[in-house]
């Protein structure tokens, strides 16, 4: 019976401001809308950023008179780095040639008749934990006896120097970028829906003066406020509904029991005027009255029991 | 009942409300609190029901310590405090049923005993065929039945009012003034902030006179000017 009470007060309360109401709906589907696409935005952002850092990549040519023993003493120092990740994926010549075939697909047969021998390196394919020491960890093979390298030059080693740099300064401001934004439009959020629930609220304040003067506790004040915005975040996207109104999910049942018992019991009595207050009040106690929560729920205690329990009752 | 010892109360600018007033109301007493406007009056009423904090002294009511009171427990103190005030303080947008029944739903009473309970209190109080109106559509003596209504369907032992004559004609206020008389004769104890002279004169109940916040004067059966 509380509960449809609640209930039917959030409901004419829905009805009789219903501008203010879908002013409320509105200011608060668009703000969540918004941060919940601009959230949506940085997630995907994020993933593509470190599915492209995860894919920058050593190559490093071997030259063909190198020795298996090289290539195994290779091998083990690459994985003795601690930058690299991983075991280095050896490419021997022929798998080489294979990955070639396959990435000409159709004209593969023509152009490899031609070819008397495999004029492709093996190589090692390393992967590195953090693309900023790609450089660092290049530069450990340019003077390799074994790395391909024509004289003078690095390019038995290759990797996207100039594309990894570039790649790697973009990421870092969008990703600056997008938390800026995710900020900004948190805090815009928050302000919008506070100022809406503050508004209606202040709109109500008389109301809610005399809901204090009557005795209602916080909570049963709160309980239309909270029903009527329950009511509103179905709509509400993404990030919306639950947790801006999670913390009213561990309601009580107010202070209600204290008295609820002495009450029924006063209830039976009085007819009229007759059974005067103080007199109640002494016959049933000062206070003390057993306490039963309606509502057993997990948020920490705010209107506790245990200061109902000491009720006063004058 | 009520008591007061030495109590002050400053607000934050400087402006004193009440200071070092101590007065004892008893259980079942009608007294009137009279005093020109900005004597402490309604201020008095305000810290009894913790609306505000004294600045110094000590309040009881009912025996409870006022200044340990749990903010907690407010409300429970309220639920045992009637209050009418001057300006009735109806929700408008509700009947005159359901204002008297939002003070028993509060108290989480039962539907049924609600529907017995406010019909019951509003006959006491003249209005029966007035439950379905709102506040806007009765008179001003008729809001404030339906406020005193209100303030003792609880049954409360203690009713503050305060001004409760104040915009109402003459001839009304005398049947509002029976109206808590009758609410004193059930034991509980009243005290009524009031100008209306002619009704202190006439009542001859204890008066207690606030005069810039000191307590000035408190006789038992009291007329509101001295009588010196």
């Amino acid at each position: 019976m509380r509960f449809n009470f609640f209930l039917s007060e959030a409901l004419s309360s829905l009805r009789r401001n219903w501008v203010m109401t879908v002013a409320a709906v509105l200011t608060v589907f668009i703000s969540m809308a918004i941060l919940g696409l601009v959230l949506v935005i940085d997630r995907n952002l994020n993933q593509g950023a470190t599915s492209l850092k995860n894919r920058v990549m050593i190559e490093v040519f071997l030259k063909d008179s190198a020795t298996p023993e090289q290539v195994a003493a290779l091998k083990s120092r690459i994985e003795s780095m601690p930058e690299v990740k991983g075991a280095p994926t050896y490419v021997s010549k022929d798998e080489a040639l294979a990955e070639f075939k396959q990435r000409l697909g159709a004209n593969a047969a023509s152009i490899l008749q031609n070819l008397s021998t495999n004029p492709l390196p093996a190589s090692f394919r390393i992967y590195v934990k953090n693309p900023n020491e790609v450089d660092r960890v290049a530069a450990r093979f340019f003077n390799d006896p074994i790395v391909d390298n024509t004289p003078g030059t690095h390019d038995g080693v290759r990797y996207a120097q100039q594309t990894v740099r570039r790649m790697l300064g973009t990421i870092d401001l969008v990703e600056k970028g997008m938390w800026v934004a995710t900020i900004i439009f948190s805090a815009a959020a928050i302000l919008l829906i506070s100022t809406t629930v503050r508004l209606s609220i202040f709109a109500r304040r008389r109301e809610i003066e005399i809901m204090r003067l009557v005795g209602a506790t916080n909570w049963f004040i709160r309980w239309p406020f909270v029903v009527r915005l329950r009511r509103q975040p179905r709509c509400d996207s993404v990030e919306g509904p639950g947790h801006r109104l999670r913390g009213c999910d561990g309601l009580r049942d107010g202070a209600t029991p204290a008295l609820r018992g002495a009450r029924r019991r006063r209830a039976g009595r009085s007819d009229g005027l007759p059974l005067s207050g103080h007199l109640a009040a002494r016959q049933y106690g000062w206070g003390r009255a057993h306490v039963r929560p309606r509502w057993r729920t997990t948020l920490p205690r705010r209107s506790a029991p245990a200061n109902i329990r000491s009720a006063c009752v004058l | 009942m009520i008591t007061f010892e030495n109590v002050s109360k400053v607000y934050d600018g400087g402006v004193v409300g009440l200071q070092n007033v101590s007065m004892h109301i008893g259980k079942g007493e009608f007294a009137f609190l009279v005093g020109p406007s900005g004597s402490g009056k309604s201020t008095l009423i305000r810290l009894i029901l913790k609306e505000l904090e004294p600045t110094d002294g000590r309040i009881l009511v009912a025996g409870r310590n006022l200044n340990t009171l749990r903010r907690s427990k407010i409300p429970l103190l309220r639920r045992n405090i009637g209050c009418v005030f001057q300006d009735f303080k109806l929700l408008p947008d509700k009947t005159v049923f359901e204002n008297v029944a939002y003070a028993l739903e509060v108290v989480g009473e039962p539907r049924r005993s609600i529907r017995r309970k406010v019909p019951e209190i509003l006959n006491l109080v003249g209005l029966g065929d007035k439950m379905n109106s709102l506040p806007s559509e009765i008179s001003g003596g008729e809001q404030q039945r339906v406020s005193v209504a209100r303030a003792f369907v609880n049954h409360p032992p203690l009713l503050l009012a305060d001004e409760p004559t104040g915009n109402i004609d003459p001839d009304t206020s005398v049947g509002i003034m029976q109206l808590l008389l009758r609410i004193n004769r059930t034991g509980t104890t009243i005290l009524c902030a009031t100008h209306d002279r002619e009704m202190v004169d006439r009542m001859r109940k204890r008066v207690l006179a606030l005069d810039s916040g000191r307590l000035v004067r408190d006789e038992r059966r009291g007329v509101y000017d001295s009588e010196v």
